[in-house]
């Protein structure tokens, strides 16, 4: 049976560097999918990523009563906002996509059925690219969603929020995503 | 009744996991009668599906695992250090030892000179230490055999190497280059 995270926690605390390695392991893909789709730069991703692992492990005294991959989620995010706190969105719909095509112009019309479009490869990454131009708050709830599968009790404690303003942001998030597909 | 925008957030809430069973039973209800919702449902699984496909994914790079690898020996104070920097530190810690030890010959030196000085007319060794260090190092006169001129000229040198690397306007590369020497000698 796989050791729980408090477990793992436990074994590192005692000197066990192997279990802190079985943490990076388990959430590795969450967390850099979260960190990836947020920073847009794969270099910035890995730096972000080491920095919340040394956050943590630097303060795994304070760590408390909360589930580890949401602690690792509010980390991450801030240290998201502190990255870009002062830099202009990076994404709007007036840039281009990496095939050189303004997100405006691959919006799809409205006559395409959305059973069409969902058939097409190109649709999850128009999608995808939607994403990125999400306010910054609701791309947070949609990619915690996404990536980490957390809670919206748990985005709305990563965001200083209440749960409806949480489920609020995801709501007007699926909303612009689902424009997509008509 | 639950209407439609009851009826959305808790589909969210559904997803999840998040909604009791109550609401649960009252939301299927609702989306039994309600064709304006299951499409919603229908749409919201295909965006979330659609951009799980679309969505840059990746692994973080073997350099970040192997610096949160290190942080985690260290406890989250990763130490890169590049091989100049552990020949340089093991050689620094070699040096100091040997350093301490001339420091302690030196005084040794110096008290048996300032004793030899006081007592009855100073011969040999002790005379020539009241001339300049140089001048003596280079003496070759008498009751002055070559092991203890030898030892003279390298206290010359200990004690300029001293001199020079307690300056505080030497680079600290220059430093360890005359702590190296130090311990050469």
């Amino acid at each position: 049976m796989e050791d729980s995270d408090s477990d793992l926690l436990v074994q590192y605390r005692n000197g066990s560097v192997q279990a802190l390695e079985q943490l990076v392991e388990r959430y590795r893909r969450p967390l850099f999918g979260f960190i990836l789709n947020m920073s847009h730069a794969r270099e910035e991703a890995d730096d972000i990523f080491q920095e919340v692992w040394f956050r943590a492990i630097k303060s795994l005294d304070r760590y408390r009563d909360e589930r580890f991959l949401s602690w690792l989620f509010r980390i991450a995010r801030n240290l998201v906002i502190d990255r870009y706190r002062s830099r202009k969105p990076l994404v709007s719909l007036e840039s281009e996509n990496p095939e050189g095509v303004a997100l405006e112009d691959v919006i799809p019309d409205q006559g395409r059925s959305a059973a069409a479009l969902a058939a097409d490869h190109d649709v999850a990454r128009q999608v995808a690219t939607a994403v990125a131009t999400l306010p910054e708050e609701q791309k947070e709830v949609f990619l915690m969603r996404l990536e980490g599968e957390l809670s919206f009790k748990e985005i709305a404690k990563i965001q200083h929020v209440s749960i409806n303003t949480a489920l609020a942001r995801m709501h007007y998030a699926l909303a612009k995503l689902r424009d997509m597909l008509k | 009744m639950m209407n439609c925008r009851q009826a959305e957030q808790r589909l969210l809430l559904k997803d999840s996991g998040e909604l009791p069973f109550q609401d649960r039973l009252r939301l299927e209800q609702h989306l039994a009668a309600c064709r304006h919702c299951c499409v919603y449902r229908d749409d919201v699984e295909r965006v979330t599906s659609l951009a799980r496909q679309g969505l840059p994914a990746g692994e973080p790079g073997g350099r970040a695992l192997a610096a949160i690898r290190e942080a985690a020996r260290f406890g989250g104070s990763p130490k890169a250090v590049t091989g100049w920097e552990w020949c340089r530190d093991l050689t620094v810690a070699m040096v100091r030892p040997a350093l301490a030890v001339a420091a302690v010959v030196m005084l040794c030196l110096g008290g048996w000179y300032w004793l030899a000085g006081s007592g009855p007319a100073p011969t040999g060794l002790v005379a020539a230490s009241k001339q300049p260090a140089i001048e003596v190092a280079s003496q070759s006169g008498e009751g002055f055999d070559d092991l203890t001129r030898m030892l003279v000229e390298d206290v010359v040198i200990i004690e300029g190497i001293s001199e020079l690397s307690a300056r505080s306007d030497i680079s600290p590369l220059d430093r360890d280059l005359l702590l190296l020497e130090g311990l050469a000698i």
